[in-house]
């Protein structure tokens, strides 16, 4: 009979199917979504302006690199995806390798904020937490890392107050948001072609009619990227990770990461949009902040610009495009292998872990 | 004439200097006067319907003919015809009577213009989808034999996502997106403008008066911040020159 069973074709494949099926159905029902848990990393709230809030990461043992270090992520996302678990930690690997860290979470722009502006992301929020870092330190000069579109801001925020920053550390930040003309390539960087497909007109259009960009729209755009695939993780991904529980979780903790999208400030969304994205000011000279022309090369400190090659959304071209821009004599470009989002979660962090800490204690 | 005199009772004139009175021409005088009148009303109204015609219906239709005459406006179906007609209806402000421009009325031009934008998507993707199914074909002869029907699945998966990419990224479907983008938008400020108007009648603060607020409130942190940033300057530097005078003071 089960020689009979197994000689129909496909059937015994349907039957292994089902069984999987049923394995990952069972294991996803003892699974409660306050089960999936993020950032459980120990910190406490130092300061907060507006709905912006600065963190400090509990660490368990003294710092080695004595100046502390303030990350600031993407707008666009949410920073816990830097502790997403245990062993997928960026955050936790900086802390244990002696690194005194603070977080600036964004929060959830409410209408309130639509006309927060990079000027105000910079110049009130970023500052205002360097202030308070450096009162409670007593210095007068931080550690900068910024990550993506935290990265751009960290650049800005360097170049127009550079006696605040002692190093500036990038994580695959753009910086030539047209450089991906150069090294077309489909699989990358379409952002960039979808918001240069537009004119500044539907740019306005967008953020006047919207006021806040909701992450929704962030979240579309990132679907139409691998617009297959997006679709593809709830059957194909989930039956797979279904089969471990520690794969599952780490599967829904990333799908929790992702649903949870704050909406870009309208202002701010404006820029990010037009003057970087089309018009490319940043590489150009051209970006005003705050009434001032941020010129790159007053950034003058050491910096350690990180990238990935295979990135996804920030075309490699983009970030090494910093180096002839910024006017720093210490500066270090180094190419790290993982996806855009996949190096700060990824198990094999020990590398980029050792080399930002042996990086920061040499400065 | 002006011996003529008006007899109130009768309503005719009466002649003063005795001659007879001629009531068949009284009456025709009437009839023609009546006629006259009702001419001057009607050619007034054709006057109106040709200064109508000529200054709002004859550009509007023009646009319209324009419109389907051009084959490339075509998928944008009915959507620009509808604007012509609200130009048409639409009238100055009055101050004492209720607005009657056509313009604050929902239009249903962005709903129009949204589905004309799904058609589009729909003609672009048609053939998206037909070589898909050609590459997979090919894909699956260049392979050979498969052992599972999973196999098949990954390169099927494999083939759609590129295919779909690279789709995503043409200037084809660029058009599409800056054209469902414009609509949706659009549509969402006729949205809104039923739910201001709405908001408005049950006193409940407007999307727009909101905005208004919180530009103040913007304004407002600004200044206090760059105040709080004046004040620690001014603290320092009152502070350094505290600290100045006994250090001068003692080398004296």
């Amino acid at each position: 009979m089960d020689k009979a069973f197994g000689a129909i074709p496909g059937l015994v494949e349907l039957a292994a199917y089902g069984t999987r099926a049923a394995k990952a159905a069972s294991l996803l029902s003892e699974i409660r979504d306050q089960d999936v848990d993020l950032a459980t990393l120990q910190r406490e709230e130092i300061h907060r302006i507006c709905g912006r809030t600065l963190y400090h990461i509990v660490a368990d043992r003294p710092a080695r690199v004595r100046t502390p270090v303030m990350v600031v992520y993407a707008m666009v996302g949410r920073w816990t995806v830097l502790d997403l678990q245990d062993d997928r930690s960026f955050l936790r690997n900086l802390s244990e390798g002696g690194c005194d860290l603070y977080v600036l979470d964004w929060g959830n722009p409410t209408p309130a904020d639509r006309f927060d502006d990079f000027g105000d992301l910079i110049d009130l929020y970023m500052d205002g937490f360097v202030d308070v870092i450096c009162d409670r330190h007593g210095i007068d000069k931080i550690n900068l890392l910024g990550i993506c579109q935290g990265g751009v801001l960290s650049l800005c925020y360097a170049a127009l107050h550079p006696d605040r920053v002692r190093n500036l550390i990038t994580c695959v930040t753009p910086v030539d948001f047209h450089a991906d003309l150069q090294e077309q390539h489909t699989g990358r960087g379409f952002m960039n072609v979808w918001t240069r497909n537009l004119s500044p007109a539907d740019i306005d259009l967008l953020i006047d009619t919207m006021g806040n960009v909701p992450g929704e729209v962030g979240g579309a755009m990132f679907s139409l990227m691998t617009p297959f695939r997006s679709l593809a993780k709830y059957n194909l991904t989930l039956l797979e990770v279904g089969q471990d529980r520690a794969k599952l979780m780490n599967f829904l903790r990333m799908e929790k990461w992702l649903a949870d999208r704050p909406a870009h400030t309208a202002e701010s969304a404006r820029q990010w949009l037009k003057d970087l994205y089309q018009q490319n000011k940043l590489a150009n000279g051209d970006l005003v902040v705050g009434g001032r022309t941020v010129d790159l090369a007053d950034v003058t400190m050491p910096v350690l610009n990180i990238y990935s090659e295979t990135d996804h959304i920030i075309p490699a071209a983009a970030s090494r495009a910093m180096r002839e821009r910024v006017g720093t004599k210490d500066y270090t470009g180094s190419a790290v292998s993982g996806g855009h989002i996949g190096i700060f979660c990824s198990r094999s962090q020990q590398k980029l872990r050792d080399q930002i800490v042996s990086w920061l204690r040499s400065r | 004439m002006s011996a003529d005199r008006k007899d109130p009772h009768r309503g005719t004139q009466a002649p003063t200097d005795g001659a007879p009175i001629d009531p068949v021409g009284m009456i025709w005088q009437q009839v023609e006067k009546s006629w006259t009148a009702s001419f001057d009303m009607w050619s007034a109204w054709a006057g109106s319907w040709q200064s109508t015609v000529q200054n709002r219906g004859a550009p509007a239709v023009k646009a319209i003919v324009d419109q389907l005459a051009n084959p490339a406006a075509w998928p944008g179906g009915l959507a620009p015809l509808t604007k012509e007609l609200e130009d048409i209806l639409a009238l100055p402000r009055f101050a004492d009577l209720p607005g009657m421009d056509a313009a604050a009325l929902p239009s249903f031009a962005p709903a129009l213009e949204l589905m004309a934008v799904a058609q589009q998507y729909l003609l672009a993707a048609a053939p998206v989808w037909a070589s898909a199914c050609q590459r997979f074909q090919a894909a699956i002869a260049e392979r050979g034999a498969m052992d599972s029907a999973g196999e098949a699945m990954d390169i099927w998966n494999n083939v759609l996502d590129e295919t779909l990419m690279a789709f995503n990224r043409s200037a084809e479907f660029g058009s599409v997106q800056q054209r469902f983008l414009r609509a949706a938008m659009h549509q969402r400020q006729e949205v809104r403008k039923l739910a201001e108007r709405a908001a408005q009648a049950v006193d409940l603060p407007t999307r727009t008066e909101m905005d208004d607020v919180y530009h103040r409130l913007h304004d407002l942190l600004r200044e206090v911040h760059d105040l709080r940033r004046e004040l620690c300057a001014l603290k320092r530097s009152r502070a350094d020159g505290v600290r100045a005078v006994p250090a001068e003071a003692g080398e004296s």
